[in-house]
């Protein structure tokens, strides 16, 4: 198996993982991280498709992407761990579970 | 020259944040402001260049970015930016330190950074013709908007948020999945180029799957909506206004894009359908739940939900068996103006309901539903905001949602998937149920209420402003469209401007009769509620001034002048005022009616709370009236039938009582609904025909050979939703429960306007739409004559075992509207000449019947037929005045009634149904057994107990007050004279003759 196929299926792999923990996991940092893992999945399947063919340089534009990738989920991170410490500090929850049911009834 | 929308609030952004608190909200409304001088320079540019391209840095596709700015991308631009001003202006009173309620939330300086961020993203979106930069803006406008969603601080909002953020990344991580499946595929991220290379395989497919699903997270389509509700809810006003109008709409505006150019070899039918199946979804789930709901924010919340629904019904409609340019030639440029439409219409509306939402807050502290009683009469200003952002979600005319509705509906039934009709209908219906709910509570007065903070007025105007702009965007359709229309990717049919002569007087006059009410009550709503006598002044000048025109222009069509006034709306389809015979009987009717009922109600609410709220919709009651009257073509009419509908219904609630609101649910329940199968049958109708103005019926005529089946299905649609207003068995329901009205009202309902405007419409359907021969060959006239005889017998039964003498009336009403129906029904000028007398009779006489009815209850608290023994005595001229009305409507010749059951008997033995003639007989004498009793005992027996008297009977020089006297007496001698006088020029009869000669001509 040629190595970019690896990568790209790995890249799958991390990206289906990340999504399983952003819905499954119940605390909100493992939540942010599970987003993380996603996002590097999408990065790890964009380096892959660098590759045009065995001899050539590597694609430069999905680099490109990756890099504002990177950025974008690094300002996506930083506001999501600030809103989860916010919530803590204002509520002591570290889960969302708790607070859809008593949201809908406009309490 | 395009980037400026784009570089203005960005900088704007930027310098927001540096500046810090003092100057940050004035460089807002700078850098908002210069947006909107942006946005209208790339519309005009779009307007008269046509598409827009830039690339940035010069550098082309493949690898470079390019702005695009089409027709789409200019309306977008120019609704965003106006809604940016309206929520700006709110915002800029909101967040100032002292008006800022507890528990909103500190943060406020970081408010206009990211507003402005926000706002830059929107318009980059809408600008980008690339994926991968489309990607940063919508990461752009996503963080935005969740840091504004963030900045009320409570932990509601927090929450909210987090669940919103985590949402939102995943979905953004899908579409970023999906353009790099896309790169990987054809090295490309421009979208042109895509559009051209991108197709049906494997890697194409699962790329569309990903951006579409991310999208639809984003645009929250049930059931990927779970987010939008708390967070849209629990934010500030101006924010939650800013996410439900414009925040979701970038996502689906992307979707659109990327459906129709990159992926318009991807996509299938079944997609289409899927998507359009998630949507009615969406608007059945969204209006229930809205329904649900005991705060209004989270109403309105879920409502976004539900009319985002109504934006995926795209998709069927243009994603058909030929692919998307193909077959779907047709109806696809209107199903596209009519989703942008609908995207406009929801934009205005749902912002202006937040800010109300948001004014309502700050007023009263809270915003649960059960805290806004009485807020039509505390804060007018917003109840209207409301009001009218409403009657946009729900579909009525006159607004930009009614338009976009029509539009949506005339491509489902063009497009042959008929399936999505009942999701139109049952959705308008859904809607107006929500919307209805919330506007009770405004109307229902209670003492207990939160007391009123008070409110800036900019804010109150903000939300206003915006609700006026829904309804005001449906004068402008044509040019919307036409500009929604440039570089759109399906060819639109041109429709050129019928001509319209400006200067003929003929063109005013319709215009003016129709505007003298119009005039009249937005000027009753300017004076303050003391000024009863320049109210009164107004009132009735504006009903005099009314009765003039007429009087002229009877005139003038005697001399064989024309008038008419004539706009195109939209399609081809006109808005006509024209002024025919027919249209003369009734507008005549209602005019004189209306003066008198003015005077009637004058002398009946003196002292009532409220007057100035009740006599504006009444005299819109009466433009709405005199518009059906003066109607030129069905859609004309309809548009003022369901204004009709709107207009009345804070008049049956006006007292606020727990009986009346039930009552104008009734009322409403019935009338909307029957409003809505009208409406279909009329869009299936011009889908048919094409558009047709009344009298010209040989569009139809010349449709019978092959489409006969269709037709008569249509008849029998229009018939059935002007059946509900015409009372005909079994949708009268409504009518006995809407008595709970006060006298005057039900006194205008059951004469002139809105059960008349029922019969009416029968009337110019089967005679000037279809036309008698074409009615008869439909094989629709005979089961009509028969239903309407049932009513008419159902009627007068029930009215004998009713004793709450309104209530009797109500069921003579049911009784007596379908003599008009069965003459209609009858074949033959005679018969058609005793409906259209009686139309006329009918209605005098039942006036006066009512005012009767309301001053035995308003100075005797009378409201029993049992309780009139001996009221005679006590107040003879009223009683003489029921007693000719009851007379004239039982036939005793030679009074009104007579001549008219006299004219329908004749013409059912000359069209061979000797049956009309038997159900007359048993109906009289049905209609003797109910009214001679009340006349005996009132007349000839002794009282059985002592009434409740308003004032001492000596104190008064007349039994009653003299403006509630006049009227029936005026009424009742009207009775005589049309029965006696009936032979002279100036008689409904000699009227009825001439429209009856000209309806029957070959």
């Amino acid at each position: 198996m040629p190595p970019y196929l690896l990568y790209a299926l790995a890249g799958a792999a991390l990206f289906c993982i990340g999504f399983g923990g952003v819905l499954l996991a119940s605390h909100l940092l493992r939540k942010i991280i599970a987003l993380n893992i996603c996002a590097s999945g999408v990065f790890l399947l964009l380096i892959s498709i660098a590759r045009r063919n065995a001899l050539d340089e590597p694609d430069p534009v999905p680099h490109a992407m990756v890099l504002t990738g990177l950025v974008v989920a690094l300002a996506a991170s930083a506001f999501a761990i600030t809103l989860a410490r916010r919530i803590h500090a204002t509520t002591g929850a570290t889960a969302l579970a708790g607070f859809s049911a008593k949201e809908e009834e406009g309490l | 020259m395009i980037t400026w929308v784009f570089l203005l609030p960005f900088a704007g952004a930027l310098a927001a944040f540096l500046v810090g608190r003092r100057f940050e909200a004035a460089i807002g409304g700078l850098a908002v402001s210069a947006n909107l001088a942006a946005a209208v320079l790339v519309a005009a540019l779009v307007w008269n260049e046509g598409v827009q391209h830039h690339t940035i840095g010069g550098w082309g596709a493949p690898l470079g970015i390019v702005l695009t700015v089409d027709g789409l991308s200019a309306v977008m631009l120019l609704l965003t930016a106006f809604v940016a001003v309206g929520v700006t202006v709110y915002a800029m009173v909101h967040l100032r330190k002292e008006t800022t309620a507890g528990g909103e939330g500190a943060g406020e300086e970081l408010f206009w950074p990211l507003w402005l961020f926000l706002l830059a993203a929107l318009n980059g979106v809408l600008l980008s013709g690339d994926i991968f930069n489309l990607y940063v803006l919508l990461e752009l406008v996503g963080l935005s908007a969740i840091a504004l969603a963030s900045l009320a601080g409570k932990p509601d909002a927090l929450v909210a948020s987090m669940r919103y953020l985590l949402a939102t990344m995943v979905a953004s991580m899908f579409y970023l999945a999906g353009v790099a499946l896309l790169y990987a595929g054809h090295h490309s991220l421009d979208i042109a180029t895509l559009a051209t290379t991108v197709g049906a395989s494997g890697a194409d497919r699962v790329a569309c799957a990903f951006m579409v699903l991310g999208l639809l997270v984003k645009t929250a389509l049930f059931p990927l909506h779970f987010w939008l509700p708390p967070a849209h809810a629990n934010a500030i006003a101006p924010v939650s206004a800013v996410l439900s109008a414009l925040v979701v709409k970038a996502s689906f505006f992307i979707l659109v894009r990327l459906w129709v150019s990159v992926f318009a070899g991807t996509v299938t039918v079944s997609m289409g359908q899927l998507l359009g199946a998630l949507g009615a979804a969406a608007i059945l789930w969204g209006s229930i739940q809205a329904m649900r709901q005991v705060r209004l924010k989270l109403l309105i919340a879920h409502s976004t939900v539900a009319q985002i629904g109504y934006l995926f019904l795209l998709f069927p409609l243009i994603t058909v068996e030929g692919g998307l340019f193909g077959a779907a030639a047709s109806w696809a440029p209107m199903a596209w103006t009519g989703t942008f439409f609908q995207v406009l219409a929801h934009a205005l509306a749902k912002a202006a309901m937040f800010l109300a939402a948001g004014v309502i807050m700050l007023a009263l502290g809270t915003d649960r539903l059960e805290a806004m009683h009485g807020t039509a009469g505390r804060l007018p200003m917003t109840t209207l905001a409301l009001g009218l952002a409403g009657v946009t979600l729900i579909g009525l005319p006159p607004s930009g949602g009614f338009i976009a509705k029509w539009l949506l509906l005339q491509a489902v039934i063009e497009s042959g998937q008929w399936w999505w009709a009942p999701v139109l209908v049952s959705g308008s219906l859904l809607t107006a149920g929500y919307v209805f709910l919330m506007l009770a509570y405004t109307f229902q007065p209670r003492e207990d209420v939160p007391p009123l903070r008070a409110v800036p007025r900019w804010l109150e105007g903000s939300a206003l402003g915006l609700a006026l702009a829904a309804i005001l965007v449906s004068f402008q359709t044509e040019q919307f469209l036409q500009l929604l229309s440039t570089g759109m990717p399906f060819s639109p049919e041109a429709h050129p401007q019928s001509p319209s002569d400006f200067a003929a007087a003929g063109f005013w006059m319709p215009l003016a009769i129709v505007g003298s009410s119009l005039v009249t009550a937005v000027a009753i709503l300017f004076l303050r509620e003391e000024q009863s006598r320049l109210r009164t002044i107004v009132n009735l000048g504006g009903a005099a001034l009314k009765l003039v025109l007429i009087v002229i222009v009877a005139l003038g069509v005697l001399a064989g002048r024309t008038y008419e006034a004539r706009f195109q709306i939209v399609l081809g389809f006109d808005f006509l005022l024209r002024i025919d015979s027919l249209a003369l009987l009734f507008t005549m009717l209602s005019a004189v009616l209306w003066f008198v009922t003015t005077v009637y109600a004058i002398g009946y609410l003196e002292g009532a709370p409220n007057r100035r709220r009740f006599f504006s919709f009444f005299s819109l009651c009466v433009t709405a009236s005199v518009g059906v009257a003066l109607a030129g073509n069905l859609i004309t009419f309809f548009i003022f039938y369901e204004f009709l509908t709107l207009a009345t219904y804070p008049l049956v609630v006006h007292r606020g009582t727990p009986e009346s609101l039930r009552a104008g649910r009734t009322y409403l329940s019935y009338t909307l609904a029957g409003g809505i199968v009208l409406f279909v049958g009329v869009v299936w109708l011009h889908s048919l025909a094409g558009p047709f103005d009344f009298g010209q019926t040989h569009v139809l005529a010349a449709l019978a050979a092959e489409h006969g089946a269709v037709l008569t299905t249509v008849v029998a649609i229009l018939l059935l939703g002007l059946g509900v207003k015409a009372a005909i068995v079994p949708l009268h329901g409504w009518l006995p429960v809407a008595m709970v009205a006060p006298a005057p009202v039900s006194a205008l309902l059951h004469a002139v306007a809105v059960v008349k405007a029922g019969a009416f419409g029968i009337v110019r359907v089967v005679y000037d739409v279809f036309g008698v021969s074409l009615a008869a060959q439909l094989k629709v006239l005979a089961p009509l004559a028969g239903i309407a005889a049932v009513t008419i017998i159902y009627g007068s039964l029930r009215a004998l075992t009713q004793d709450d003498l309104k209530r009797r009336l109500a069921y003579s009403t049911v009784s007596q509207l379908s003599y008009i129906v069965l003459g209609v029904a009858t074949v033959g000028p005679i018969a058609t000449i005793g409906a259209l007398m009686h139309l006329v009779h009918q209605g005098v006489m039942k006036i006066t019947l009512f005012f009767c009815a309301g001053n035995l209850a308003e100075t005797l608290h009378i409201h029993k037929v049992s309780e009139m023994a001996g009221v005679g005595r006590r107040m003879p001229w009223t009683m003489a005045a029921f007693t000719v009305a009851a007379l004239a409507m039982i036939g005793v010749p030679p009074l009104a009634g007579f001549i008219s059951k006299w004219y329908l008997g004749l013409g059912g033995l000359a069209a061979g149904n000797s049956w009309v003639m038997a159900v007359l007989l048993v109906s009289t004498v049905l209609n003797a057994g109910y009214f001679l009793p009340i006349i005996y005992a009132a007349w000839f027996k002794e009282p059985t107990s002592a009434w409740k008297e308003t004032e001492p009977f000596l104190r008064q020089r007349f039994e009653c007050s003299w403006l509630l006297l006049a009227p029936p007496l005026v009424t009742a001698l009207l009775a005589v004279a049309m029965g006696v006088f009936a032979a002279s020029p100036f008689s409904p009869m000699y009227l009825a003759r001439q429209i009856s000669a000209m309806l029957h001509a070959p």
